[in-house]
């Protein structure tokens, strides 16, 4: 088993049965998408929730809004079948909320959100999710298997 | 619950590995306004392995000089004596906390990620809202955790207590430590720093980083250390079990004049930052 680290704002799409893609999450928001036909599998990890202009960005992929869209196109390059991906989701938590309140705070929700939004314009189903709280979390994919866990730190290890 | 012997905790404080002696002279020359690039270079020359490290990393693509630097003279002249406090700073912190934080749930080496995260952004932070002494930023910033390292044994003995207070998502998890163990990281922090005989303002903004509005010698400083703090967790940076369970204060963004589009567009700016500054200092 080969560990692959995916760091903020990077997108990974993989056919390598051995690797196990690896991501750390705090508001940021992990897409895992996954063809079981081709045993092909992607994994975005999203910062915002889109992208306010073009200029002078040089990794949109850390934008929920294209990064979905442009994961999925490296999917369909990988021989994956849109009518075959599923997703899960991880991730999206957020600071605890002052007094006062303040947009900040909704980051990760809305990263979570825009995800949900651009998977289900492109018409594939999120079949788990574990999104929200205060947590930081460490998402596992393992390409082989498609099986994806989640591990709020501190804490045991799950499948998602 | 158990509370800890102030005598405790100074006794762990004292244990704790101090900062290389290089990084300690190089810091007390700069804030004593003692420096010149001689001095400084002699200090830094005393240490063989900062030495080396220090060239390694101002030749290396994050710095993008258009020639090799050959001399400490050299990188201290073109970087500045603010910079290079920085950097000896932090090549010297990374030695001392590298060890895993059983307490907090962090494994080796996340400590330094999160502590290296946080003083690039308190840095850029402090370009973007006017502040003067973006390296002083920079310090705050890489420091602000260092309180962690002394309280961890004390955290994790107490681990399911403190973590079950702050998991109902009201309680910040320095609250929760306050309540338990009698002290929370911060305050550690600010014995720890002035152990270390760091400056009075500096010790201030670490040890009033979950609650800046307290601040009195330099409010600004204190506020954008928060700051970074709070966009270094929601980036993912080095997180433990305490996670993103702490509030930010609005007042601190407004003091520094962070609306939601200019912490966007920062935020959008970490995995560049961050990244880039990483790389520069694996081994």
């Amino acid at each position: 088993m080969r560990i692959q680290l995916i760091e903020v704002g990077e997108c990974a799409v993989t056919r390598q049965p051995d690797l196990v893609l690896e991501t750390c999450l705090g508001s940021c928001v992990a897409v895992a998408l996954y063809d079981s036909g081709a045993g092909t599998a992607g994994l975005l990890h999203v910062l915002l929730p889109r992208m306010r202009s073009v200029s002078m960005e040089t990794k949109v992929t850390k934008f929920a809004d294209p990064g979905v869209r442009i994961l999925v196109e490296k999917m369909e390059e990988a021989g994956a079948r849109r009518d075959r991906m599923s997703a899960r989701l991880a991730g999206g938590a957020s600071l605890l909320e002052a007094a006062g309140g303040f947009d900040l705070f909704q980051i990760g929700t809305r990263n979570a959100e825009t995800a949900r939004e651009m998977l289900g314009g492109l018409s594939i189903p999120v079949v788990s999710a574990e999104t929200g709280g205060h947590v930081g979390r460490v998402l596992r994919f393992h390409v082989g298997t498609g099986r994806v866990t989640v591990r709020v730190i501190g804490q045991k290890e799950r499948d998602l | 619950m158990a509370r800890v012997p102030l005598e405790t905790l100074l006794a762990r404080v004292e244990r704790i590995r101090p900062l290389p002696g290089v990084a300690r002279r190089v810091v007390a020359l700069v804030e004593d306004d003692a420096a010149s690039v001689d001095k400084i270079q002699a200090e830094i020359l005393k240490d063989q392995v900062i030495t080396a490290r220090l060239l390694k990393l101002c030749n290396s693509a994050y710095y993008g000089f258009p020639r090799k630097i050959g001399a400490v003279s050299e990188a201290v002249v073109l970087l500045g004596f603010n910079a290079v406090r920085s950097l000896v700073l932090s090549l010297g912190l990374k030695e001392i906390i590298q060890a895993p934080l059983e307490g907090y749930s962090m494994a080796a080496g996340e400590l330094w990620r999160h502590s290296l995260a946080c003083a690039l952004i308190a840095r850029r932070i402090a370009q973007i809202s006017g502040y003067a002494d973006a390296e002083r930023a920079y310090t705050a910033g890489l420091l602000h955790d260092i309180g962690k390292v002394a309280l961890d044994q004390f955290v994790r003995a107490e681990f399911g207590e403190i973590v079950g207070r702050a998991g109902s998502g009201e309680k910040a998890f320095s609250q929760a430590e306050q309540e338990i163990l009698g002290f929370d990281h911060c305050q550690v922090g600010k014995m720890l720093l002035e152990h270390w005989r760091l400056p009075a303002a500096l010790v201030e903004a670490v040890s009033l980083h979950h609650r800046p509005s307290e601040a009195v010698l330099d409010p600004r400083l204190a506020a954008l250390t928060h700051a970074a703090d709070g966009l270094t967790l929601m980036a993912g940076f080095g997180l433990g079990a305490d996670g993103l369970a702490y509030k930010i204060d609005p007042a601190a963004l407004e003091k520094l004049g962070l609306d939601t589009e200019k912490i966007e567009t920062l935020l959008g700016t970490v995995p560049d930052l961050v990244g880039g500054g990483l790389r520069a200092y694996e081994d």
